[in-house]
This record gives C-alpha cells, sequence and structure tokens, in this order.
C-alpha cells in the first residue's frame, strides 16, 4: 500500500495530508503513513484516525464496524470508544482471566487544512 | 562478549530480507506467537471437547473432532518452527500461552451432553483461528514467503474445519468425506506439499 499522505507541511516535516476527499465516507479505511498504518474513518461532519491494532490480541480494526462513535473489533467484539479509545464492553467473562485484559484503542487527532486531514506524525 | 550477545550480532538473511520488505519483524513475531499460541490452547482444550461428545449422537462426532484437534497441534508444530527462524521465541512460562493466545478458550459449555453446545465452541475457534490466519497471510503477502505459504496451509485447515462444523451443526454441504487417518493434515503435516 502506498504511503498517500505524501504531502509534507513545508513548516513541519512532520506533518502529512491527505485531501479529504481521497477518504471515503463511512468506511475504515486503512492508510500507511511512513512506516506506520492507520485506520481513518469519516463520517459526514467527523474524522477519526486510530490504531490499526485491536489493543486486546492486534486484530486489525479496520475490519470493525463503526456505530454511535463506537468501534467493534471483528475479531473477539471488544468495543472500544472511537473519542477516547476507552473499551467499553469486553465481551468475556472473568472465566476467562488475564487473556480478557485490553488496554485503550490508540486514537490520534487529525487536525484538517485546506480541505486536507493532516496528521501530526510521533 | 557473552554466547548471547553474538547471536544478537549475526546476520540473519531470511530476516533481513522479511524486514527489507517493509514488514515489521517484530509486529509478525508478535502475532505469530499469539496465533501460534491458540493453536496449543486450542489443541488442549479440542481433547477435553472431544472427550465429552458422548452417547449415540457424540459418538459419529468424535472423529471429526479428533481430526480437527491433531490438526490444530500440526499447525502449532509447523509454525513454532517459523517464530524462532525469524528471532522470536514461544512463552517459556505455559500460564502465558493461554494469556496470550489469539483466541479465548474453547471451554467445555455447561450442557455438554448436548453435543450441539460442544460443536459450537468447536465452531467459534475453527472461525477465531481463520481470521487469524487470515490477517497473517495479508501481512505477508508478497514480504515473507516462507511465512505466508506456512500460514496458507493452516488457513486452508482452518477453514475445512469450519466447513465441516458448519455442516454437523446446520447441515451446511462441506464436500467432505473423511480424512485418510486421524489427523492427516494434509497440507501442514511437515514435508507435505
Amino acid at each position: 500500500m502506498r504511503d498517500r499522505y505524501r504531502k509534507k507541511e513545508v513548516s513541519n516535516p512532520l506533518i502529512r495530508c491527505i485531501p479529504k476527499d481521497e477518504v471515503k465516507n463511512n468506511v475504515l479505511q486503512k492508510e500507511l503513513i511512513g512506516n506506520t498504518f492507520f485506520v481513518i474513518y469519516k463520517s459526514d461532519s467527523r474524522i477519526w484516525v486510530i490504531s490499526p491494532c485491536c489493543p486486546h490480541k492486534g486484530a486489525d480494526m479496520s475490519k470493525g464496524k463503526v456505530e454511535n462513535e463506537t468501534i467493534t473489533c471483528y475479531m473477539h467484539g471488544y468495543v472500544y470508544d472511537l473519542n477516547t479509545g476507552v473499551p467499553l464492553k469486553i465481551p468475556y467473562g472473568e472465566a476467562y482471566g488475564k487473556w480478557r485484559e485490553t488496554g485503550n484503542l490508540e486514537v490520534y487527532k487529525p487536525t484538517i487544512r485546506d480541505n486536507q486531514i493532516c496528521l501530526d506524525l510521533p | 562478549m557473552s554466547e548471547n550477545k553474538r547471536r544478537d550480532e549475526l546476520e540473519v538473511v531470511g530476516v533481513e530480507e522479511v524486514r527489507k520488505s517493509g514488514l515489521d519483524v517484530n509486529k509478525l513475531i508478535d502475532k505469530l506467537v499469539k496465533a501460534t499460541a491458540a493453536e496449543f490452547t486450542t489443541y488442549y482444550y479440542y481433547t477435553i471437547l472431544r472427550m465429552h461428545l458422548t452417547g449415540l449422537e457424540g459418538e459419529g462426532l468424535k472423529e471429526i473432532a479428533e481430526d480437527a484437534r491433531l490438526e490444530d497441534r500440526l499447525h502449532f508444530e509447523l509454525m513454532s518452527q517459523r517464530v524462532y527462524e525469524l528471532g522470536g521465541e514461544l512463552p517459556r512460562d505455559m500460564r502465558q500461552v493461554a494469556d496470550v493466545s489469539a483466541c479465548a478458550d474453547p471451554y467445555l459449555p455447561e450442557n455438554w451432553k448436548d453435543p450441539k453446545t460442544i460443536l459450537k465452541v468447536l465452531l467459534e475457534a475453527e472461525q477465531c483461528a481463520i481470521r487469524t490466519w487470515n490477517e497473517v497471510c495479508e501481512m505477508t503477502l508478497g514480504k515473507d514467503p516462507r511465512t505466508y505459504d506456512l500460514a496458507q496451509r493452516i488457513l486452508q485447515e482452518e477453514i475445512e474445519h469450519e466447513a465441516w462444523f458448519l455442516e454437523l451443526l446446520y447441515g451446511r454441504p462441506s464436500g467432505h468425506f473423511r480424512r485418510s487417518y486421524p489427523g492427516e493434515g494434509p497440507l501442514s503435516k511437515k514435508g507435505s506439499k
């Protein structure tokens, strides 16, 4: 997959942008930025950028399902808040011990500049 | 200089080439360890599930559960070697194997006397395995031919297992008759093509 965040901000080379219209609406879109994958989700009015890996067992979050500003991992059904990354639902009970533990989903704050979605790369 | 340090400094062309292809080798190892651990825990739990396929109805299901059980062990053995080739390792503590597993423990259901409840557990485990190995295939396609080859062989057998259990549960034809011998692993047995 090519790095679509090709346009570098002149003043800050760590900021890379992608034209907003290259991101489809209501689709979890996986994009390679430098050497790192991110997942972008755009609805009519909002844009979220998250890690492509579920903090539970590393499943591909681009295969998940978005609903009411939450994302459900397709692998084990864990639900995370898209705004904070906080897990909202852990479908497995205490019997599963340490295996069921998860962390926060990594979320990134994109900015919109000249109709582009920009990310300040770490 | 310790032996371990010298080992770290060795040039491993088989790993370097994977890295040069753009693949994050550490992430791949992490995924493989989780997926391989799932095969091992599945093998263990399937032993218990198979033991509880009892009665007239259960007897006919034992053979298929046994094939899936033994083939999952083959999957564990097949991919374990690859983990070490890439410079990774399996958890040294057995307790961690279940904790890192890519799939949930397929526990014996409470109402196990109904074989369908066991089949549902088996089916769910196979479906998790399919998703997991599919991700490994996607990750390695065109970048790490060896891992891809091993993962796709495992994936193919997991897809077969799912089809068997779907047939038994819901009557959806799988095209399956029987393995040549228990746990044949036509694609995952070492040396198979």
